[in-house]
């Protein structure tokens, strides 16, 4: 009998029983007019029929059988049964229930991040073989390949379908309504193919496209050509000008395709295969700035590949030793294979398995929560158990009945994680930063399974042992419905869990309050400036290069500056100094070489007015002048930090120095002395130099624009100073430059956001644990307790009885944890950067902080057990 | 809830021995009368083995629904003789085929009572 069948007839029963309830009543009626034929009286007829029947009710409990599966019955009767339990005790399963659902709603949101970052598969054929080819040096790392090395792959090596790359650049196009700065990308004609790119509209690019002296075409993104072209129709055959070239627009992408490297392209050019990219000795031969992008042929293994490029790699370094001489010796220099669903979830890898992490902490603190109060609902029950085992239930079916009892619990909590989750998701997806992602994050089905496999798997752990320890009961003592001998012994048990709970929260407490503090210190460390107000936008400067672009800016800057509301504006390389990493030499010092080559500084190339945009201080001497040009000597301005280093006791003005790289280096002069900048992640001082825009070339600047007090930037009024003077001047990034910077500490803010909600659930799921088992282990006592204080036990024995075990093993569990939360912080500190280091204060203002806490969920409940009145609670007995 | 056991698994027991019988009689009925309810199928069993062999119909109606499920027979609703409405039973292909095989079964069984009625 098929079990489909039978559980389907469930929902027939009621319509099946009226059909066999007509059924009798034909055989009866049949057998009575039988009876009446052969010349019974009605009543002998009737009483024949059902006598030749026999037992109507047998028969019709059989027929069930027959037809209905009756572990469904049962298994109804079990849930239903669970139901009345778990609702004579609605506190409890209430505080159950929600900290499974905020488990398992927490790890169901994480790890929807963790399947878009990680998991999940790349939504294009064959992308299973898919893989990214890098060079690395054994001796530490790692590089693009040059073009003339992946066209060598591409012809050497056996391991691969397709040999393919791209990379990005800024273009501005002109156009529309105003100059826009796009972002595009440089592909070879396969790569576009390879990663499932499809055409809406026109076609994809060919190799012919790449050859020298073809036509120039472009591709569009879906996005773009709606957004700037108002999905024209017939856009294909349009031209538009492209870095000041006009393009013919050859096609526009479907929407669904992904460029996963690359990230938000809106157009895409050819890579030029001319010899100054793919001949050795050209120009840009050794530009190693594109990303190369492969497929495996099929049943090739990525050991065959690496095996497969490193003889390429041999025959490259025999042939051209002069190029592979600094990588040092032949077996250094490797080439990689990488699969592409690996490096695209790289990235976030690290911090996502930390949240992750924590998010499980989290979970087994659900868990335990959970198991505690499955254990007192055993224990509430063992006398029923006791009975029913002592009636003959079997411990299977008795193992069975908590199996259901958990299982409604997996599926309430489960649901109710799952709503949880979907809340959480909508917040993370506008909260996290941008990461490479396939698809959205999103509850798709890997994460409904996962919560189903997280629901049922938590509920069974923590449901389960309890199950089978409870359900082979003592029937003596049990039976005689006492209580109180096992509850010391079991009590044991709960305080173990307790301590865990303890321990588990700390670990997570001393993060967040250690996250949060390095943030503090973060935004304070910063000094020396002020963003407040300042507008910040970029600019790529079109003219050719060298004096010419600085005079362009100069002539940006004047138009500027004659807007009414405008008090400073300027023009930098970078928003604010750097890292030092520019080496400088001082002119006629007696200090060795050995001694100078270790020094070094920022370098910043900036307006005059930079100064005043930021508020920086001008210690000594003067800013640039307008006369500071190429033609000029050239000068440099450096802070205070630099004078101290090397000039303390002298002036500062006037002194002479080497720096800048290759063709940057000269030798300056330094006119003024301003004071220290701390930028963002930089706690100390170090040595800064600015050097004038007019005597160093930067095409990619940012212009700063501090407005009058009390005025808006009108950043319209901006761009149109910036048109008068180039109408074709793509103005691009517009932002507050305080959000900006903000932004830099966008990942420790993130964590410690997470990562102290998750705290935070720990610690209120925690309190909200100890505080329920306390309060049932007191309830338990009553009778012990009236009996104590009627022998003459006071207030502070009871309290000491009832409290002061439960904080014994809060203590160890606090110890616990600050141990683990010292490892934890080493974990932390390797992803999140500028993370202080963990200090003893803060683990004991913490654990301090939380054991204040639990003390009082623990007295409270406890206190409730002294205002029970003894002679009435033993007159009950 | 279901403290108490049900006592079916008794019940079942004694019922066991002449469950293989009581298929087989039914099987045998609807092989040789065509389509018939289950009053038919009491009377005719009656009336064939000249009221020695007697269908309790607590029992009947038990097993032509697990029969039913088995797939050995097919139930029906249809208009009886007098215009009533009755369930009729009719023998599946696979009923068929149960039929002979409980056929050998019995002929087997009953000829080894017998060899063992004459020699002990």
């Amino acid at each position: 009998m098929s079990m489909l069948r039978r559980l389907l007839n469930r929902r027939r029963e009621q319509a099946l029983a009226e059909e066999f309830d007509e059924e009798i009543e034909f055989h009866l009626q049949q057998r009575i007019e039988r009876n009446l034929r052969q010349g019974m009286d009605e009543t002998a007829a009737r009483a024949e029929a059902r006598r030749h029947f026999g037992n109507v009710h047998l028969a019709r409990e059989d027929m069930r059988q027959a037809r209905v599966a009756s572990w469904v019955d049962d298994f109804l009767s079990d849930v239903r049964y669970a139901v009345r339990v778990f609702a004579r005790q609605p506190v409890l399963t209430g505080i159950a229930v929600l900290t499974l659902a905020l488990g398992i709603g927490a790890n169901a949101a994480i790890y929807s991040v963790l399947n878009a970052v990680l998991f999940r598969p790349l939504p294009f054929a064959d992308a299973d073989r898919a893989v990214l080819l890098n060079e690395r040096l054994r001796s530490g790392g790692g590089m693009s390949p040059t073009i003339p090395e992946i066209l060598d792959i591409r012809a050497r090596s056996q391991s691969f379908d397709v040999v393919t790359f791209f990379d990005t650049r800024d273009a501005q196009i002109d156009g529309g309504s105003e100059p826009a700065h796009v972002q595009t990308a440089r592909v070879d004609a396969a790569y576009l193919p390879l990663v499932g790119a499809r055409p809406a509209l026109g076609r994809l690019l060919t190799e012919a496209d790449s050859a020298e002296g073809s036509p120039r075409v472009v591709l569009l993104s879906d996005g773009f050509w709606r957004r700037n072209f108002g999905a024209a129709p017939d856009i294909v055959g349009r031209t538009i000008t492209v870095n000041g070239a006009s393009h013919q627009i050859a096609g526009v992408l479907s929407p669904d395709s992904h460029m996963f490297l690359s990230g938000g392209q809106e157009m895409y050019v050819p890579y030029p295969l001319v010899p100054t990219y793919t001949q050795r000795t050209a120009e840009f031969a050794n530009v190693r700035r594109v990303m190369t992008v492969g497929r495996l042929k099929r049943g090739v293994s990525f050991e065959a590949a690496s095996a497969d490029l490193a003889s390429v790699a041999a025959g490259l370094i025999a042939e051209h030793p002069h190029l592979y001489k600094e990588f040092g010796d032949a077996g250094n220099f490797v080439i990689d294979v990488q699969p592409l669903r690996e490096a695209i979830g790289e990235s976030g890898q690290r911090p996502l398995f930390l949240l992750f992490g924590a998010v499980i902490v989290v979970l087994l603190i659900a868990c335990v929560n959970a198991a505690q109060f499955l254990m007192s609902h055993a224990i509430e029950r063992e006398p029923e158990v006791a009975l029913r085992s002592a009636l003959g239930a079997g411990r299977a079916r008795l193992v069975r009945q908590f199996l259901s009892e958990t299982l409604l619990l997996a599926v309430s909590a489960g649901a109710l994680g799952l709503a949880l989750a979907l809340g959480l998701v909508a917040l993370l997806r506008s909260g996290l930063p941008p990461m490479l992602m396939v698809g959205e994050v999103d509850l798709d089905l890997r994460v409904l399974g996962f919560v189903a496999a997280l629901a049922l798997g938590t509920t069974l752990v923590c449901g389960l042992v309890p199950s089978l320890r409870y359900s082979r009961p003592q029937l003596g003592p049990s039976l005689r419905l006492d209580t109180r001998g096992g509850t010391t012994r079991r009590s044991r048990a709960r305080h173990v869990l307790v301590a865990i709970e303890v321990a588990l929260s700390v670990v997570l407490l001393v993060q967040a309050v250690l996250l949060t503090r390095s943030l503090g210190a973060l935004q304070r460390d910063q000094s020396g400036f002020s963003a407040e107000s300042v507008m910040s936008m970029r600019i790529r400067g079109m003219a050719g290069g060298g004096p010419a672009l600085g005079m362009l800016y100069q002539r940006y800057l004047e138009s500027i500056g004659g807007l009414a509301d405008i008090a400073h504006a300027a023009v930098s390389s970078s928003v604010l100094p750097g890292r030092p990493s520019t080496p400088f030499t001082l002119v006629g010092r007696s200090d060795t070489v050995a001694a100078q080559s270790r020094q070094s500084t920022s370098y910043q190339i900036v307006s005059a007015d930079y100064f005043d945009v930021l508020g920086i201080p001008l210690r000594q001497g003067r800013t640039f002048a307008p006369t500071d040009t190429a033609s000029a000597a050239p000068v440099a301005i450096v802070n205070e930090e630099m004078a101290r280093l090397h000039w303390t006791g002298e002036n500062p003005i006037g002194q002479r120095l080497v720096a800048g790289s290759g063709p940057r280096e000269a030798t300056m002069t330094v006119v003024g002395v301003v004071g220290n900048v701390r930028p963002p992640f930089q706690t100390g001082d170090v040595p800064q130099l600015y050097v004038s825009y007019l005597q160093q070339a930067e095409p990619s600047m940012f212009v700063l624009v501090r407005p009058r007090p009390d005025r808006p930037v009108m950043v319209d009024m901006i761009k149109r100073a910036i048109w008068s003077v180039e109408p074709r001047q793509a103005v691009f990034d517009i932002r507050a430059l305080d959000e900006m910077l903000a932004q830099a500490f966008q990942g420790q803010r993130i964590m410690a956001t997470i990562i102290g909600s998750f705290a935070a659930l720990a610690f209120v799921m925690s309190i909200a644990g100890i505080f329920a088992v306390i309060s049932y282990l007191t309830s338990r006592r009553l009778k012990e307790i009236a009996l104590r204080r009627a022998i003459g036990a006071q207030a502070p024995d009871v309290l000491r009885l009832l409290a002061g075990h439960t904080l014994l093993w809060t203590l160890i569990g606090l110890a616990a944890g600050a141990g683990v939360a010292t490892l934890a912080s080493g974990m932390l500190s390797a992803t999140v950067r500028g993370l202080l280091p963990l200090d003893l204060a803060t683990v004991a203002y913490t654990s301090g902080a939380y054991l204040i806490v639990v003390a009082a969920a623990t007295v409270i409940p406890a206190l409730q057990g002294l205002r029970v009145d003894p002679a009435s609670m033993l007159r009950a007995e | 809830m279901s403290i108490q056991d049900k006592p079916r698994r008794v019940r079942d027991n004694r019922r066991d021995q002449l469950q293989g019988t009581l298929d087989l009689l039914v099987l045998r009925t609807l092989a040789a009368g065509g389509p018939m309810h289950g009053y038919a199928i009491t009377e005719r069993v009656e009336a064939v083995s000249r009221d020695v062999l007697r269908i309790e119909a607590g029992s009947l109606y038990p097993a032509l629904h697990r029969m039913t499920e088995a797939g050995w027979v097919k139930a029906e609703w249809s208009t009886s003789e007098r215009n009533r409405r009755a369930r009729y039973y009719t023998l599946t292909t696979a009923g068929r085929k149960r039929l002979a095989e409980e056929e050998d079964h019995w002929t087997q069984l009953a000829a080894a009572v017998g060899r063992v009625l004459k020699q002990a």
